[in-house]
């Protein structure tokens, strides 16, 4: 009895502290939008969207609609100052009326009312990238699959090279495809200033590929468009720099909170400067990529053969070797890089990998090109690498090994040719990721199990309690999720973003939240309703225990393993790691509380 | 000073590289000279120093700094 006015009283003190509204972080326009679709067919049918003359009277309008014998009416009502109307003209008459419509001066335009979809990433449907039908190398590594679990957000990618077409700068320009990337710390090692642009175009090719803006109805798509590129330029408008430029570049990078760095660059020759450059910026927790190099040889160049460096060699659509890459025992992974002597999956062009970028050394003009070579195959890895990252890794041997696990070797003939480990596959990489993380929470729920054991001195009745299937099932729900689940090779999941993870990462799918962190749900709020909620029923009570343990667990591993930004909750002076711990602690508490509802010692009004 | 002779070669990758490819197969990439020196398939002996400092999109060879040529 006791315990269950405390728990009222908890609970509506929780319910007061959570009344504020809850707003989930908007979603950036570069993740929604439309999809790729057959757009001459998926209208409303016999509707037409008009856009009138925005200084045309009332009267005209009536005028208009008299004159044509089509029924006007707002969209809203706030296309009312727009002058935004639908005509409803039935399917028949469609195409007369939007002849017409369009001939008359009082229109702006006239079309008709297209349905778009929201692009929606937990799915594997198209981005709505006009060329991405051509971008063969994206689909190559099941880009798309990949998406489902995350977009890059948070992680920043360095791009080490001619520089990137991110900023209006005299006579430079943005590209018209990067207009939604997100820029950082751009700095020019070559003139010494913070306009690191490129005058060449292999810099904003190679950036392109890491995170062109993506689902922007524009161009082509990029790997993790929701990361964050840090321009630095240390080659010329001629491709060519020094390795002491290069060498400062890459320490500037991890000084600057860089967890990626894409070098498509190298040379026969090792440098100590650069190789210790890599060392340190590997220290400091950065996955470093680069281009195996393009001399057919079974040298790799560097930085490429540095150990702690990720030589990429380039395969085409056949997933054979490139006639160039450089090849041996050194490569790590191989990567689509291109071959524009063929047209192997009969798209009509030449198979090069396929960015926005500037025209070759003409900052000024900018168009869509085919490129090849390993530099191209380097930042397919670096952009995977990235959205690894994004699942919460910072360990660059971890990711590595991530990379390398999940490479595809079906249909490659022999690896020892140059292909490393395999292929790379990004959506199993993102599985993998995936399986890793939740294995950790698991042992996290077990490790908080036998706190709660510890915590009841481990009377054998308690212990057949808490290892009971209800506990269990309630402690994978609260914890990790049936995470093991895609490693058994079990594939079409539906409701992933529920069913393979922890309760507090469904924020993403109950809220539409881009980003895990909801401070409702990395909390000890849910754990408490379920408490409030069915602790009379004995069975809904041991699987709310086990969910309160598993929540407990998915905090903890937040704590320590996988620092989140939690919304609302400030991180300075570690006041998000209290949250954790408090709340954590909450949890813990609730499921003592109900297994000692069990308990004999409580039905008989003692203490627990 | 170092002088070499071979045949001015552009390969397609990387959006375009100009290549030395000397009359024993070995493959460098160059800087300096004029437009007159960049034209595919031209004979020349180039003076000049193979620069350990330099790296680039081409990979493909050591950087070689013309100071002077002579088309042959």
């Amino acid at each position: 009895m006791k315990n269950s006015v405390l728990l009222c009283i908890m609970f509506s003190a929780f319910l007061l502290f959570f009344a504020t509204p809850v707003r989930c972080q908007d979603l950036s326009p570069s993740t929604y939008g439309g999809e790729i679709l057959d757009i001459t067919s998926d209208h409303v049918k016999g509707e037409i969207v008009v856009d009138l003359k925005d200084n045309i009277s009332e009267s005209e309008i009536q005028e208009l609609v008299r004159s044509k014998h089509i029924p006007l009416h707002y969209n809203s009502p706030f296309s009312k100052k727009s002058r935004l109307m639908i005509a409803r003209v039935g399917e028949d008459n469609m195409k007369s009326v939007l002849d017409s419509l369009s001939r008359d001066p009082r229109v702006e335009s006239a079309e008709p009312n297209y349905v778009y979809y929201a692009f929606d990433e937990h799915t594997s449907s198209y981005p709505n990238d006009p060329l991405y039908k051509y971008q063969w190398h994206m689909e190559k590594i099941k880009v798309r699959d990949a998406w489902k679990y995350t977009t890059g957000a948070n992680v920043i990618v360095a791009v080490i090279d001619t520089g990137v077409a991110y900023e209006d700068y005299k006579n430079f320009h943005r590209l018209e495809d990067l207009s939604l990337t997100r820029f950082v710390s751009p700095y020019n090692f070559v003139s010494r200033g913070t306009h690191a642009n490129d005058d060449h175009a292999h810099g904003s090719h190679v950036a392109g590929t890491i995170a062109q803006s993506t689902n922007n109805s524009k161009g082509v798509a990029g790997i993790a468009f929701n990361a964050s590129i840090m321009p630095l330029k240390v080659l010329s408008s001629s491709g060519m720099g020094r390795t002491s430029d290069i060498a400062d570049a890459i320490k500037y990078a991890a000084d600057n909170g860089a967890k990626v760095i894409n070098m498509s660059l190298g040379g026969p020759i090792s440098s100590v400067t650069m190789e210790d450059a890599c060392k340190y910026a590997y220290n400091k927790g950065v996955t470093i990529v680069c281009a195996a190099g393009n001399s057919k040889s079974e040298n790799v160049s560097y930085p490429a053969a540095y150990k702690v460096c990720i030589a990429v060699s380039a395969i085409r659509d056949d997933d054979q070797l490139t006639f160039y890459t450089n090849r041996g025992k050194n490569i790590d992974i191989a990567a689509p890089g291109g071959d524009l002597n063929v047209d192997q999956n009969g798209d009509g062009y030449k198979d090069g990998v396929l960015q926005n970028t500037i025209k070759v050394k003409n900052p000024e003009q900018e168009d869509y090109l085919l490129f090849q070579g390993t530099s191209m195959a380097s930042p397919h890895v670096a952009g995977v690498a990235a959205l690894i990252v994004s699942l919460g890794y910072s360990n660059p041997k971890v990711v590595e090994q991530i990379l390398k696990k999940s490479a595809r070797t079906k249909g490659v003939d022999d690896l020892k040719k140059g292909y490393g480990a395999g292929i790379l596959d990004a959506e199993k990489a993102v599985y993998l990721a995936g399986f890793i993380d939740g294995l950790v929470k698991l042992l996290c729920a077990f490790a908080m199990t036998g706190l709660l054991l510890f915590w009841f001195r481990g009377a054998p009745e308690d212990i057949r309690r808490v290892i009971s299937p209800l506990f269990l099932s309630g402690l994978i729900i609260g914890s990790c999720g049936l995470f093991f689940l895609p490693s058994m090779g079990i594939e079409n999941i539906p409701w992933k973003h529920i069913l393979l993870r922890g309760f507090p990462q469904w924020d993403i799918a109950v809220l539409g939240a881009q980003f895990h962190g909801n401070v409702l749900f990395y909390s000890a709020l849910f754990p408490f309703a379920a408490t409030f909620l069915f602790f009379g029923n004995r069975f809904l009570r041991a699987i709310t225990a086990g969910f309160a343990t598993g929540v407990a667990a998915h905090l903890l591993f937040t704590l320590i393993v996988r620092p989140a930004e939690i919304q609302f909750i400030p991180s300075f002076l570690g006041i998000d790691r209290i949250w954790l711990c408090i709340n954590c602690i909450l949890c813990l508490y609730f499921a003592y509380m109900l297994l000692s509802l069990f308990s004999d010692r409580v039905r008989k009004g003692e203490e627990p | 000073m170092k002088t070499l002779k071979g045949k001015i070669e552009k390969s397609d990758v990387e959006g375009g590289i100009w290549l030395l490819v000397t009359d024993s197969g070995e493959r460098y990439q160059l800087q300096g000279g004029d437009r007159e020196l960049y034209i595919k398939g031209r004979k020349v002996s180039v003076s000049g120093t193979i620069d350990e400092e330099m790296m680039g999109i081409g990979m493909m060879g050591p950087v070689f700094t013309v100071k002077k040529y002579q088309i042959v």
